[in-house]
C-alpha cells in the first residue's frame, strides 16, 4: 500500500484534520524555534499596550481580510448546497426546447417565465412508459398575497413535501396545500390573483376560491412559500379545459384525457429506476421536447460558481498578502519606535535572538488576534448574507464554518508569521548605540 | 568582587574614519570607582560604549580582567555584558506599560532558565532597598522620575554584575533627587566591590569618584 492510498483510507475527517495541521505546521516550528528558551511574552505584551490603537487597527485590518476569504468559501459552499437541497426532489424535467436553466428556474426554484408549452400527445407518451412512477404537469402564474400559486398534482405534492405537517392532501379541485412559510391556516380561503408581482391582477380570478386543507412541511425551497392547487384548478380558472374526460368524477390528477389536455410548461417526471431516467432523458431529448436532469443543469452552474469562487479566493488571498504585508510593514515603523527599547534590551545583553523573538512575538500576536477575529467577522457575515439570500429566493442557505475555511486561515497563518521574520530580522541590523541615544 | 579594567590602544572611528576617541593606555584596578567628565561632545558616551563593547567601527583592546571585549563576537560580547555588567541611561529607558519589579527584573526574559528566578528575587530586593513601591503593581509610567531612576538602578543590579556602567544617570533629575540616586548608585557598588564608570556633566557626582579622567576632543586630558 503506497501512501496515496493509505491517505485515501484515512476518514475525511483525518485528511482535512491532518491538513490544517500540516497547513498550521510552518507557523508552530516558526514560533517554537523563535520562542523557545526565552520569555519575551511580558515585553510583547507591553508593546501590544504601547500602541493599542493602532494595533487595533491591524488587527481589524487582517481580520476584514480574512473575513473575506472565510465568508466568500462559506457563503458559496452554503448557497452549493441550498440549491441542491432545493433540486433534490426534481429527477427529471421535461419541457418544450429552449433554455434549460430558465426551466430550471422556472419550474423547481419558481421564477416566473413565459415559457413554450408542451401538448397531451408528449404527456401521453411519457405516461405510457412502465417505468414511469409519477409524471406530473404543472401550471404557474398565478399568485396569492406575494407567493406563487403552482397547479400540480396530489402524487407530485407528496413526493416534493413527504408526510404533511398537517392537515390532508388537495383532493377537489378548489383545496390547496400551503408551503411552510405562507401566511394561511388549515381552513383558509383565498383567491389568487392573476399573474406575479406588482402587477398580479387581484379581480382577474375572482370567481375562483379555494381553501387551505393542508400544509407542507419545511423543504428548505422556494416550494416553501408556494401554494400547491390541483392543476386542473388552474387550468379551470384560466377558461381552459380541465384535462379531464366528459363525466369526469372531479377526482384530481391523473389520469388526463389527451384530448383535453390544455398544455404543460413542464412535466416532472420520477422514474422507479435510476437507469430509466436516464432512458427517459434520451428518449425525449428531440425536436420537440428537452429532457434533462435539474441536478446536472444545477452541477454545471456550481462548477462555473465554483469557477468563480476560486478566482475570488485566490483574489481573497492575494488580498490577505497584501494587507499583511501593509500591516508588516507598519510593523517595521513601529519597531523603529520601539528601537530605543530594543536597543536596552541588547545594551543589557539580551541575545539577538531574544530581540528578534519579541518583535516576532508582536507580529504574530497581530496576526494570529486578526486571523481569528477574522474568521468570526466571516462567520458573521455568512449568517448575514445567508439569511438575506434565504429571504430573497427562499432557498435555504445555511451558513456554516467548515474545514475549506480552516485551512485558507491556517495557511495564511503560516505564510503572514514567516513574512513576520522579515521586520523581526530587520532590528538586529540596527546601530545600538544609535538607537539608544534616538 | 568588580573587574579591572585595562585599555590599550583603543581607537573609535565615525563612519567618515574621523576619530570619536582615541585612548592609547589606561588602567583602572577592580572596584574602582571611576568618574569621566568633559564637555558636551568629548567622547564620554563613546567611552562608556566601547568599555561595553556596544560601539562600532573601533580597535585596540578592552580587557576586563584579562577578557577583551572587542575581540569577542556579538553573542559573546552579550553574554558578556549579560554577565558583568549593569547599566544606568541618563533616560531611565523603561518599558512604561509594564510594573516596576518586571522592569527591574527584564534581564529573567533572556537569563538563563537557572539564572531566572534569581534575577527576579534580586530585582524585588534591590526596588525594596531603593525604596521602590512594588505594591500595588502598577506601569513603571506611573512612578515619579526619581523612581523610575531608581528602577533603572534596580535593573542594573538585579543580575548582580561586578560592573556598572552609568551614563549621565542624574542629569535628568533635581538635585535632591539626584543626591539619592547617587547614593544608592555608590552605596551599591561599594557594597559589593564593584568596578564602577560614571559619564557625568554632575560635579557633585563626579566629585564622589576615586578617580577622575577628563575628555576632550575624544582624548584624555586628565
Amino acid at each position: 500500500m503506497n501512501s496515496l492510498d493509505l491517505w485515501d483510507r484515512l476518514p475525511a475527517l483525518a485528511q482535512d484534520g491532518l491538513t490544517f495541521l500540516a497547513l498550521l505546521l510552518p507557523a508552530l516550528l516558526v514560533g517554537v524555534a523563535v520562542m523557545a528558551g526565552h520569555r519575551p511574552l511580558a515585553l510583547v505584551g507591553a508593546m501590544l499596550r504601547r500602541f493599542p490603537f493602532t494595533n487595533a487597527l491591524f488587527v481589524l485590518l487582517i481580520a476584514a481580510s480574512v473575513g473575506l476569504g472565510v465568508g466568500l468559501i462559506a457563503q458559496e459552499r452554503g448557497l452549493r448546497i441550498g440549491t441542491a437541497r432545493a433540486a433534490e426532489k426534481f429527477d427529471l424535467v421535461l419541457a418544450a426546447p429552449g433554455s434549460e436553466i430558465t426551466m430550471l428556474l422556472a419550474a423547481v426554484y419558481l421564477q416566473p417565465s413565459d415559457v413554450p408549452l408542451l401538448g397531451g400527445d408528449v404527456y401521453a407518451e411519457v405516461t405510457e412508459n412502465p417505468h414511469v412512477s409519477i409524471a406530473a404537469p404543472i401550471a404557474f402564474g398565478d399568485s396569492y398575497d406575494g407567493a406563487p400559486v403552482i397547479g400540480t398534482t396530489p402524487d407530485f405534492a407528496g413526493h416534493l413535501a413527504g408526510p404533511l405537517a398537517a392537515g390532508r392532501m388537495f383532493a377537489t379541485e378548489r383545496e390547496a396545500v400551503a408551503g411552510a412559510r405562507v401566511p394561511l391556516a388549515i381552513g383558509d380561503e383565498f383567491t389568487p390573483a392573476h399573474g406575479v408581482g406588482a402587477s398580479a391582477d387581484e379581480e382577474a380570478h375572482e370567481h375562483a376560491h379555494f381553501t387551505v386543507v393542508g400544509r407542507m412541511p419545511m423543504t428548505g425551497s422556494p416550494w416553501d412559500r408556494a401554494i400547491l392547487v390541483p392543476v386542473e384548478a388552474v387550468w379551470e380558472v384560466h377558461g381552459l379545459a380541465d384535462g379531464h374526460a366528459d363525466g369526469w368524477s372531479g377526482e384530481v390528477g391523473p389520469p388526463f384525457d389527451m384530448a383535453r389536455f390544455p398544455g404543460t410548461p413542464a412535466i416532472l417526471v420520477r422514474a422507479d429506476e435510476l437507469w430509466a431516467n436516464y432512458a427517459l432523458r434520451s428518449e425525449f431529448n428531440r425536436a420537440d421536447v428537452m429532457a434533462f436532469f435539474p441536478g446536472a443543469v444545477l452541477a454545471g452552474l456550481h462548477n462555473i460558481l465554483g469557477d468563480v469562487r476560486q478566482a475570488m479566493s485566490l483574489l481573497a488571498v492575494a488580498t490577505q498578502v497584501l494587507v499583511t504585508a501593509g500591516v508588516l510593514a507598519g510593523l517595521l515603523v513601529l519597531a523603529r519606535l520601539t528601537a530605543q527599547r530594543l536597543a536596552l534590551l541588547r545594551a543589557l545583553g539580551a541575545p539577538a535572538r531574544f530581540a528578534f523573538a519579541v518583535v516576532w512575538g508582536y507580529a504574530a500576536s497581530l496576526i494570529v488576534a486578526g486571523a481569528i477575529l477574522g474568521v468570526g467577522v466571516g462567520y458573521g457575515a455568512t449568517i448575514a448574507l445567508s439569511a438575506i439570500i434565504t429571504e430573497r429566493t427562499d432557498i435555504l442557505v445555511t451558513a456554516r464554518l467548515d474545514w475549506p475555511e480552516l485551512h485558507l486561515v491556517a495557511g495564511f497563518v503560516s505564510l503572514t508569521l514567516l513574512l513576520a521574520l522579515l521586520p523581526a530580522g530587520a532590528t538586529l541590523s540596527r546601530d545600538i548605540v544609535r538607537d539608544l541615544r534616538a | 568582587m568588580g573587574l579591572a579594567l585595562t585599555i590599550t590602544d583603543l581607537v573609535v572611528e565615525a563612519s567618515g574614519g574621523r576619530h570619536l576617541l582615541s585612548v592609547p593606555q589606561l588602567d583602572v584596578p577592580a572596584g574602582c570607582h571611576l568618574g569621566i567628565s568633559g564637555p558636551s561632545g568629548a567622547g564620554k558616551s563613546t567611552f562608556l560604549h566601547a568599555l561595553a563593547g556596544l560601539a562600532r567601527r573601533t580597535s585596540g583592546h578592552v580587557l576586563w580582567d584579562g577578557c577583551d571585549i572587542l575581540a569577542l563576537r556579538q553573542g559573546a560580547r552579550a553574554r558578556f555584558r549579560r554577565d558583568h555588567m549593569g547599566f544606568v541611561f541618563q533616560d531611565p529607558l523603561l518599558f512604561e506599560e509594564i510594573s516596576a519589579l518586571a522592569n527591574a527584573g527584564v534581564a529573567a526574559a533572556f537569563a538563563p532558565r537557572r539564572r531566572r528566578a534569581a534575577v527576579t528575587l534580586a530585582a524585588g530586593e534591590a526596588l525594596t532597598t531603593l525604596g521602590v513601591p512594588t505594591r500595588p503593581a502598577r506601569p513603571a509610567a506611573t512612578h515619579s522620575g526619581g523612581e523610575r531612576q531608581r528602577i533603572a538602578l534596580a535593573r542594573a543590579l538585579a543580575t548582580d554584575p561586578p560592573i556598572l556602567l552609568a551614563d549621565e544617570p542624574t542629569a535628568s533629575l533635581d538635585r535632591a533627587t539626584a543626591d539619592t540616586l547617587a547614593d544608592a548608585l555608590l552605596g551599591a557598588a561599594r557594597a559589593a566591590g564593584r568596578t564602577l564608570v560614571v559619564v557625568s556633566h554632575d560635579p557633585a557626582l563626579i566629585a564622589r569618584m576615586d578617580r577622575v579622567l577628563t575628555l576632550r576632543n575624544g582624548e584624555i586630558t586628565e
